[in-house]
């Protein structure tokens, strides 16, 4: 698979790839391994394996993380309830110790979570942990058996060896650096916001009536909100937002009052809509943006 | 194409950057595959980012790197200057400065002609010159003709021939022109002086090992960055004292819980949950123009810890103590401005622990963690006040002293790092992300 091909078929997914994402992808498939993307909130990260696994048409299982995440709720779980109830209907005679330790560690106990999901299925998937940053470390070094043998070791019973490699993705806000031994085992990404041209590329996609001059606008005007400092930077769905809005209205031209009045769609914070409503009462910040 | 993949992952290990042997198969596995075309040199540094480096800066880094190996990117010059050059300056330039064609150049600063002196640049030959950094840049800012046209716009300025935007405009390619002679200069030194003189200049790309102190523009912010993510991770983790069980002590009653599920038989215990530990942190920073931009890291790593835990105090200090607790809060450090700390401009450390040891001995908890901010030069002040360190550690948990300077330059000129040493806990070298990172690891 060349990264022109990914690039296209991505697009057709709707989702605008740049070079180097693409041909990333292209390695990720070319050396089985898993892929490691970081970058702020709303780049794209969840987006491109949701993209990912459509182009692929493969099922995406994803594994959302959260701080206190276990192998309980990410690999797999004995059904407690339901041992104990098949033990209960057996037949008193035939309780015998081996038998009901077979039986009751069988496959039908155990209760697949993500991980063990994607190993196990008879298609490849696409496997997508999501916001790895926000679990302990402990969990990280959990992954690792999964991630690099592609295998998971049940005490009970012994080893599963995956009966097809998934594509697998982990995403990170990069809130904190995570372990070495994760980054060995993964290729790396970082995504950075788009650059101008990609962002029009992509509101494009989605808005096959928009002038030309407001799509500059309206980049070159997020372009510079990401450049100032902020609690939380405009993300690219939130933009898509604001276009929308915007359409909505009938705007033609973007000006500072309308974008004073329309702020709260792109930023989610009080004391950062309170900061760019005094700057943008400034003429200095709107001027050099293309048609004002 | 192994042998170079070898060679960037010793130079890249030497600038501190951890390359496994599993990823050095990846690089080349990867570029086996990509053999069938010609790869791009952009294509090249993301995969060697991806495989390799695995940082945000990284890609930016790698391109450092394979500039500094196989020169900047040909088309781009070969295309864009050769040619100008040749044609500025005939047949490309003399050592001396007499073949320098100096109106020619000036004329080009003045309008903005940077592909002119882009070319000029390029076709300078520096095989000889190479020994040291600064000499190098020294010689190669005369024979290029930099220093006479600097000097030209000055004069020009003061005979009052410009305008000031004219004048700003020609001090930014001035300043665009250095930085061409400076990465001439880098390239140069690469070639010629081979691994240490790369691994050096990688090292400062290298946000985690560049020096706090040596940071600027755009590194302060990636170091901010790492510093914040540093401090996230400190703030989540679990204590140390516990480390050993596995996940904390016996939690009794939802153990008698899970008994009544088991129907009488303690089959499984629960565990209290192991809370992350809340350190009780001082901190005092030397503010004092040596080290401000080392405390002013180390201020900001301890704001984001302060958001955390509540139970953090921070005083600055140069010659006076003064607590500025309050004013860590603010986003941006370096604007708050703090009076009262500062009477002389000279630190004077001796002065400052007893102040410290008057006014806050009482305060202190065998709770508290006490660590001390600074390059301990004392201006040769006879009062060094080291006799005040051991009570303060008697009463607190642990002092420590985070020195910027590496080891072997505590005792140069004023320093008097050993004097103090003895009678702290411990103490550490604390230049880099890096070095920061291995002592919070040992320390909380």
């Amino acid at each position: 698979m060349d990264a022109a091909e990914i690039k296209q078929g991505l697009a057709k997914q709707g989702y605008i790839a740049d070079d180097a994402t693409a041909l990333v992808l292209q390695f990720s498939v070319l050396l089985q391994k898993p892929l490691l993307i970081e970058g702020p909130a709303g780049a794209g990260k969840t987006g491109l394996a949701k993209a990912w696994s459509q182009f692929l048409e493969r099922e995406l299982i994803r594994l959302q993380c959260y701080e206190g995440i276990d192998e309980g709720k990410a690999l797999y779980e004995w059904n407690y309830q339901k041992q104990l109830l098949y033990i209960q209907t057996q037949d008193p005679d035939h309780r015998k110790w081996t038998s009901a330790h077979t039986s009751i560690y069988g496959p039908e106990f155990l209760m697949e979570r993500p991980l063990l999901k994607a190993i196990s299925g008879h298609q490849p998937s696409v496997l997508l942990i999501d916001e790895i940053d926000k679990s302990d470390e402990e969990f990280e070094s959990f992954l690792l058996e999964v991630l690099s043998e592609w295998q998971v070791s049940i005490p009970e019973t012994g080893t599963i060896a995956a009966t097809t490699i998934p594509s697998v993705i982990l995403t990170s806000n990069n809130t904190r650096n995570l372990s070495q031994a994760l980054r060995r085992r993964c290729l790396y990404l970082y995504l950075d916001y788009p650059s101008e041209a990609r962002e029009l590329d992509i509101l494009r996609l989605h808005f096959p009536g928009l002038t030309e001059s407001l799509g500059r606008q309206v980049v070159t005007f997020v372009r510079r909100l990401r450049l100032e400092k902020l609690k939380k930077h405009p993300s690219i769905s939130e933009v898509i937002d604001w276009t929308r809005v915007l359409e909505h209205l009938g705007a033609e031209t973007l000006t500072p009052e309308l974008a004073q009045a329309t702020l709260n769609v792109l930023l989610k914070h009080q004391e950062d809509c309170r900061r760019m409503t005094e700057k943008l009462s400034q003429a200095e910040w709107f001027r050099g943006i293309p048609g004002s | 194409m192994e042998f170079l993949v070898l060679d960037l992952t010793r130079i890249l290990r030497g600038s501190g950057i951890p390359v496994g042997p599993a990823e050095v198969l990846d690089c080349t596995r990867a570029l086996r595959a990509m053999e069938g075309r010609r790869l791009e040199r952009r294509e090249l540094h993301t995969l060697l980012n991806a495989t390799l480096v695995k940082a945000e800066w990284g890609t930016e880094l790698v391109q450092r790197l394979t500039e500094l190996f196989l020169g900047p990117e040909d088309e781009w010059h070969s295309e864009r200057f050769g040619g100008l050059a040749r044609s500025a300056t005939g047949e490309g330039l003399d050592h001396g400065a007499g073949g320098v064609p100096i109106e020619r150049l000036l004329e080009a600063v003045l309008s903005r002609e940077i592909d002119f002196i882009h070319g000029l640049c390029r076709s300078l030959r520096l095989e000889e010159l190479i020994d040291d950094r600064e000499a190098a840049l020294d010689r190669l800012e005369r024979v290029s003709g930099w220093g006479e046209v600097a000097a030209r716009v000055e004069a020009r300025q003061r005979a009052s021939g410009l305008t000031v935007e004219e004048y700003a405009s020609a001090r930014r390619l001035l300043e665009e022109w250095h930085t061409l002679l400076t990465e001439e200069v880098e390239r140069g030194l690469a070639r010629s002086m081979a691994r240490e003189c790369v691994v050096e200049q990688l090292r400062r790309g290298n946000p985690r090992q560049l020096s706090f102190t040596d940071a600027q523009g755009p590194q302060v912010e990636r170091i901010t960055r790492e510093l914040e993510r540093l401090a996230r991770r400190l703030a989540t983790r679990k204590g140390r004292r516990r480390r050993a069980a596995k996940s904390g002590l016996i939690h009794l009653r939802r153990s008698l819980h899970r008994v009544v599920k088991a129907g009488g038989v303690p089959l499984w215990l629960a565990h209290t949950e192991r809370r992350p530990s809340r350190p009780d942190l001082w901190l005092l920073c030397d503010m004092s123009n040596s080290v401000r931009q080392f405390s002013c890291f180390m201020l900001l790593f301890v704001a984001i810890l302060q958001r955390r835990f509540n139970r953090v105090r921070s005083f600055a200090f140069v010659d006076r103590l003064q607590e500025i607790t309050e004013f860590l809060g603010e986003e941006d450090m370096s604007r708050v401005r703090l009076r009262g700390h500062d009477l002389t401009g000279y630190s004077h450390y001796g002065e400052v622990l007893r102040q410290f040891h008057v006014e806050h001995l009482d305060t202190l908890t065998r709770k508290t963690t006490v660590i001390i901010l600074g390059d301990a030069r004392n201006n040769w002040n006879a009062v060094d006040g080291h006799e005040v360190l051991e009570e303060v550690r008697e009463a607190a948990a642990a002092l420590y002293w985070l020195n910027p300077l590496p080891r072997e330059a505590w005792a140069d000129r004023d320093g008097i790092m050993g004097v103090y040493a003895p009678w702290c806990t411990r103490v550490f070298p604390c230049g880099n992300v890096a070095e920061l990172e291995r002592l919070v690891n040992e320390v909380f």
